[in-house]
């Protein structure tokens, strides 16, 4: 391998890792514009992402199907699992974020915490021998037999890799069609800028919170997805650093700005990759650089990237 | 005020505090999840009854608030007492003294958090990290050099005052949500660099450190017949004491008041000439150096400290406690460790269900009670310190 082709796995790898990341922070954002809460809960949404489509996979019984079937069954899995888990994001923001994020913004904090502890546990607990490392079976390489990777310019690239890449993209694409362009899209941002105004406009300000929470949940549930077919293992509590992950993406980019919580996934994972390849013994030290970034970042830009500069005004 | 009616009040208050104290030990007695329950179901009852009975309530409640020092004397003196009574009472005292030396080292823990974020609306979620800085500290000067207790206890919470400082220049830029996040992210960053930096032990901690030494008595040695855990209880009931002094004098002072003038609006305070950066910056420092002196405790008592005994999870912790108490209410902070940490050790009956249990109770708490189980309400300024102001004046 050449030292570009080393360069371009790193980079790569960053991406996978960045799609991941962003899909969760979007989340924080989302809710966060919404509802001015930070849900900590969110991570173990993701962990039911992964969770959820396993138990899909089993289910549908796809990894005995071929050919046509086979694409049709692992599209079903994928937006089944984004569906069943958006819909259990609403059904806990109704319970528990939304009556607790009336009162003190760290009470809702502390509430959500709750929240993802008690869900961690339901998995470890409920889950058939939940506390051990569950194995996420390879999806294309079955669409492909004989090879197990394709090769470009020296570097290694899994089908299920390319998959993520693909899914992500799609995705990324729609969510950003369907805030901008849409009507829905455009009552998410006016809640998000001003939820009183906006329902004296008319807008449904509850829905359109319910709304939110399915669009953040599934997208979380997506990234858990991917992260099960990436690593090719899942464990119920792999949910907490990634909210850790998502949550500092979030902030990085700017609370409440979607495209910044994109970019800031992106960075924080090119950060880590880039440190586990570049400084000896950095596979090891490589959440603390990256965490060092982000206190760097926060302390030159104290909103984020694209976060609006606050102005206080009396 | 007659005479006859003081030596009543004296009298309600050391009722109400004994019943409370044996109630306390019957509920760490008796072994069954049915306890929990019943405590439950007592504690609710004893809430509907202040409803119905509101004006009898308050009579019994009024002599707590007139002689506020000697109902703490009481409450202190069945505090000494309680190593001596209990394993009259309790089959396996010794577990429960170690619970309630945990306890202790969570609430000077949670008190320095709460003077952070309570007082100052600060927010730090750090707080395991310089908890077990003050661990570490204490441990190698202990371990590598010999020192005695008495030197690493207080250099222990230097040590994480001054690790505090590190942090400047983010305090001083950043607020609210970011400055959780950077705090976070501190945390995380010094847990994960403590389980790869060999010299201080890597994923296996420290051995075998030496215990509390005063002047040739050693800690480890019984008290009579009594668990040398003993000795420790009464070193953090005394600690623990000085702490609350301390936080409850700057509660007090001019000092919380300025920082409750931060917390509630921080621009405003600017406005008035206060230097609100210096100040944050001084009360994080002060609220750090009790946890690490706490850490130092910890670290001598067990013996035995490793990476993951500092982890977010214990950060979470306390922040639940300083939250669930109320924010700027010691004694809030109080009942709710206690809730928090010796609770959950009953519910260790169902092992299994104990975290999933926990979380529940957290989340249904917080939508009974928004605000923490005894939220702070605006400060009073009773008689005594008008007078106080008067004779200032004059």
């Amino acid at each position: 391998m050449t030292s570009a082709s080393i360069f371009l796995q790193i980079i790569f790898n960053g991406i996978m890792l960045g799609i991941q990341y962003s899909l969760i922070a979007v989340g924080f954002s989302l809710f966060f514009g919404v509802l001015d809460v930070i849900n900590f809960a969110h991570g173990d949404i993701f962990m039911l992402g992964a969770f959820v489509s396993l138990i899909l996979i089993n289910v549908t019984g796809m990894l005995t199907a071929s050919g046509a079937v086979y694409i049709f069954l692992l599209i079903l899995v994928i937006i089944l699992s984004m569906i069943i888990v958006g819909g259990l994001g609403v059904f806990f923001e109704r319970i528990v974020v939304k009556p607790v994020s009336k009162g003190p913004t760290l009470m809702s904090l502390v509430a959500t915490l709750g929240l993802g502890i008690a869900i961690r546990e339901a998995v470890r607990l409920f889950y058939p021998r939940g506390s051990e490392t569950k194995r996420f079976p390879e999806l294309l390489v079955k669409l492909f037999p004989g090879k197990e990777a394709i090769e470009f310019k020296g570097v290694i690239l899994r089908y299920d890799n390319l998959l993520i890449l693909a899914v992500g993209v799609i995705v990324v694409i729609l969510l950003a069609i369907y805030i901008n362009k849409t009507k829905m899209g455009l009552t998410i941002r006016a809640v998000a800028q001003d939820a009183e105004a906006a329902s004296m406009m008319g807008v449904n300000k509850n829905l359109i919170i319910d709304v939110t929470f399915f669009i953040g949940s599934a997208l979380a549930a997506l990234a858990g997805f991917m992260n099960g077919l990436y690593y090719n293992s899942i464990i119920f509590d792999m949910g907490a650093m990634a909210g850790i992950v998502g949550f500092s993406a979030a902030v990085i980019g700017g609370l409440g700005n979607i495209y910044g919580a994109i970019v800031g996934g992106f960075l924080f994972a090119m950060v880590e990759s880039l440190s586990a390849a570049l400084i000896p013994k950095g596979s090891e030290y490589m959440t603390v650089i990256a965490f060092a970034v982000v206190i760097l970042f926060l302390v030159f830009r104290p909103s984020g990237i694209l976060g609006e500069r606050a102005y206080e005004r009396v | 005020m007659k005479k006859e009616n003081r030596f009543l009040d004296y009298i309600k208050i050391i009722l109400v505090e004994v019943v409370a104290f044996f109630l306390f030990l019957f509920f760490l007695k008796v072994e069954s999840i049915w306890t929990v329950i019943v405590a439950i179901l007592l504690v609710a009852l004893i809430y509907f009854l202040s409803k119905i009975y509101k004006e009898k309530f308050q009579a019994l409640l009024e002599p707590f608030s007139r002689y506020q020092n000697f109902a703490i004397g009481v409450l202190f003196i069945l505090l000494v007492l309680y190593p001596i009574i209990s394993p009259l009472m309790i089959v396996h005292s010794t577990y429960w003294t170690l619970i309630l030396i945990q306890t202790g080292i969570y609430i000077m823990i949670a008190l320095g958090l709460n003077f952070q974020l309570g007082s100052t609306g600060m927010m730090n979620l750090a707080t395991a990290a310089f908890y077990g800085i003050g661990a570490y500290t204490a441990g190698l000067l202990a371990l590598k050099l010999g020192w005695p207790a008495l030197i690493t206890i207080p250099l222990a919470g230097l040590a994480a005052a001054f690790a505090g400082l590190l942090l400047v220049i983010p305090i001083y830029k950043t607020k609210g949500h970011y400055l959780a996040l950077v705090t976070l992210a501190f945390g995380f960053m010094l847990v994960l660099a403590a389980d790869n930096i060999e010299v201080i032990g890597g994923p296996q901690g420290l051995k075998n450190i030496p215990p509390v030494n005063i002047f040739g008595y050693s800690f480890l040695n019984n008290i009579g017949n009594l668990h040398f855990y003993t000795n420790y209880y009464y070193l953090v009931l005394a600690l623990l004491g000085i702490t609350i002094l301390v936080f409850a004098r700057l509660f007090n002072s001019w000092v919380g008041l300025t920082s409750a003038y931060i917390r509630d609006d921080e621009l405003a305070a600017k406005g008035c000439g206060i230097n609100t950066n210096f100040r944050k910056l001084i009360v994080f420092v002060v609220g750090n150096f009790f946890m690490g002196v706490a850490g130092a405790l910890y670290a001598h008592m067990i013996g035995f400290i490793s990476p993951p005994n500092f982890q977010f999870a214990q950060s979470l912790l306390i922040v639940a406690i300083v939250i669930i108490g109320g924010m700027d209410n010691i004694l809030g902070v109080i009942v709710a460790a206690i809730l928090l940490v010796v609770f959950p050790e009953k519910l260790r009956v169902i092992t299994e269900y104990r975290i999933f249990l926990y979380g529940i109770l957290l989340v249904v708490t917080l939508i009974l009670r928004p605000r923490g189980i005894l939220p702070f309400g605006p400060r009073k300024y009773d008689s005594s310190i008008l007078k106080f102001a008067r004779k200032g004046g004059s």
